[in-house]
């Protein structure tokens, strides 16, 4: 009878706890210590192509993070290819999950680097325009226009406590999403028209 | 009908899951008066029932946002016409501010020191359709007593709630109402 009596109240325990599994409305800021890098030019970078959609994971527990402007943020670093007079960068975020009280996104910021390892003054955020894929769920796009001296390319999570995106479940009901340091983004470079 | 064995070994985790659900989130105040702690008196202006959350703050606010944990639940009706109550309005003994319908007001326990945001469910007099969502945030200081007022901007009759945050302060055996200034109202999320 106690053995039932535990299975029982284990099983309700875990449904308790996960009806009440909803992300925090701000993230946890990622602490210091796990800074990967002590300058821009040491840090990792893979080369992306014009017209390729590069697909990065980021997870807040074991991805690598830097200190940005808007406090520390995971991050994926490209090079981009030589002689591409104008070029736009294209960022897909996607939200997490369809259930929306359980969603959240990565806020996709994008810092440009000379062949110094110098951040170009450019604008690091973009508004993102939300849509939807068929059989692959709900994102938000970002653009960004290519500096004509960029050299590097740096993906990275924003400001965690930044405005948040509303999206209405099908019963109407308005959810305003969290951002988080876990979650899936699609960096795209294109040619410029 | 008597259950079988089996069936009972099906039900009794649906049933105890079930229970989970459907309490969902509502724990209770967690705050005792062994830690650093402020004491708060939840006062209606006029007649409504409102329900208070603790919140993690934010830059805004939607009322569809988690919470932490349920604050306060209190319900004012003058007109009211139960004949049989279970339980009054919880009282600390905090010093009276004015004379005051008992059912207008509630004291609770809140811990103190560092910025407690607070979200309010406000049902506006008797219309049950009138909700007003307001969150705010403000430090209590330990120690100290406050009266958080929900009154309504529009008239009794409106649809809007606001809250205003005064510390409660005594001397000479008289009590005073100091208004808190550094309150942050959080707006509802737009877009």
């Amino acid at each position: 009878m106690l053995s039932r009596l535990k299975y029982v109240s284990l099983i309700g325990s875990i449904l308790l706890a996960s009806g009440c599994a909803r992300p925090p409305v701000v993230a946890e800021p990622l602490s210091d210590s796990r800074i990967c890098c002590k300058s821009l030019a040491s840090i990792p970078t893979e080369t992306l192509q014009i017209g390729e959609v590069r697909s990065v994971h980021f997870d807040a527990a074991s991805s690598p993070v830097l200190r940005f402007p808007e406090g520390n943020g995971v991050f994926a670093a490209f090079r981009l290819p030589d002689q591409v007079p104008q070029s736009s960068l294209r960022i897909r975020t996607w939200l997490s999950s369809s259930v929306l009280p359980v969603a959240t996104f990565v806020k996709p910021n994008a810092m440009f680097l000379d062949a110094d390892f110098h951040i170009i003054d450019s604008p690091r955020d973009a508004s993102l325009l939300l849509a939807a894929a068929t059989w692959q769920g709900i994102y938000g796009e970002a653009m960004f226009a290519v500096p004509a001296r960029a050299v590097y390319l740096i993906v990275y999570s924003g400001d965690a406590r930044a405005k948040r995106l509303i999206v209405s479940s099908a019963n109407g009901n308005r959810f305003a999403i969290p951002f988080a340091y876990s979650g899936n983004i699609d960096v795209t470079l294109s040619r410029s028209e | 009908m008597k259950c079988s064995r089996e069936w009972s070994t099906f039900l009794l985790p649906i049933f105890t899951a079930g229970i989970g659900l459907i309490s969902g989130c509502a724990g209770q105040p967690t705050t005792s008066a062994d830690v650093p702690n402020s004491r708060i008196s939840f006062r209606f202006e006029a007649p409504g029932t409102q329900r208070i959350f603790e919140v993690q703050s934010s830059d805004c606010f939607l009322p569809s946002d988690p919470t932490i944990q349920p604050i306060m639940d209190m319900s004012y009706d003058p007109n009211i016409t139960t004949l049989i109550r279970f339980s009054g309005p919880r009282r600390l003994g905090m010093p009276v501010t004015g004379e005051y319908p008992e059912q207008s007001y509630a004291e609770t326990r809140v811990a103190a020191g560092h910025p407690l945001a607070l979200r309010f469910r406000v049902f506006v007099g008797n219309n049950i359709y009138a909700q007003s969502y307001q969150e705010v945030v403000f430090t209590p200081r330990a120690g100290a007593d406050y009266e958080v007022l929900t009154t309504y901007p529009d008239g009794p009759r409106g649809e809007k709630a606001a809250i205003q945050i005064a510390q409660i302060t005594q001397q000479d055996q008289h009590v005073k109402l100091v208004p808190v200034t550094d309150v942050t109202i959080i707006p509802t999320c737009s877009g």
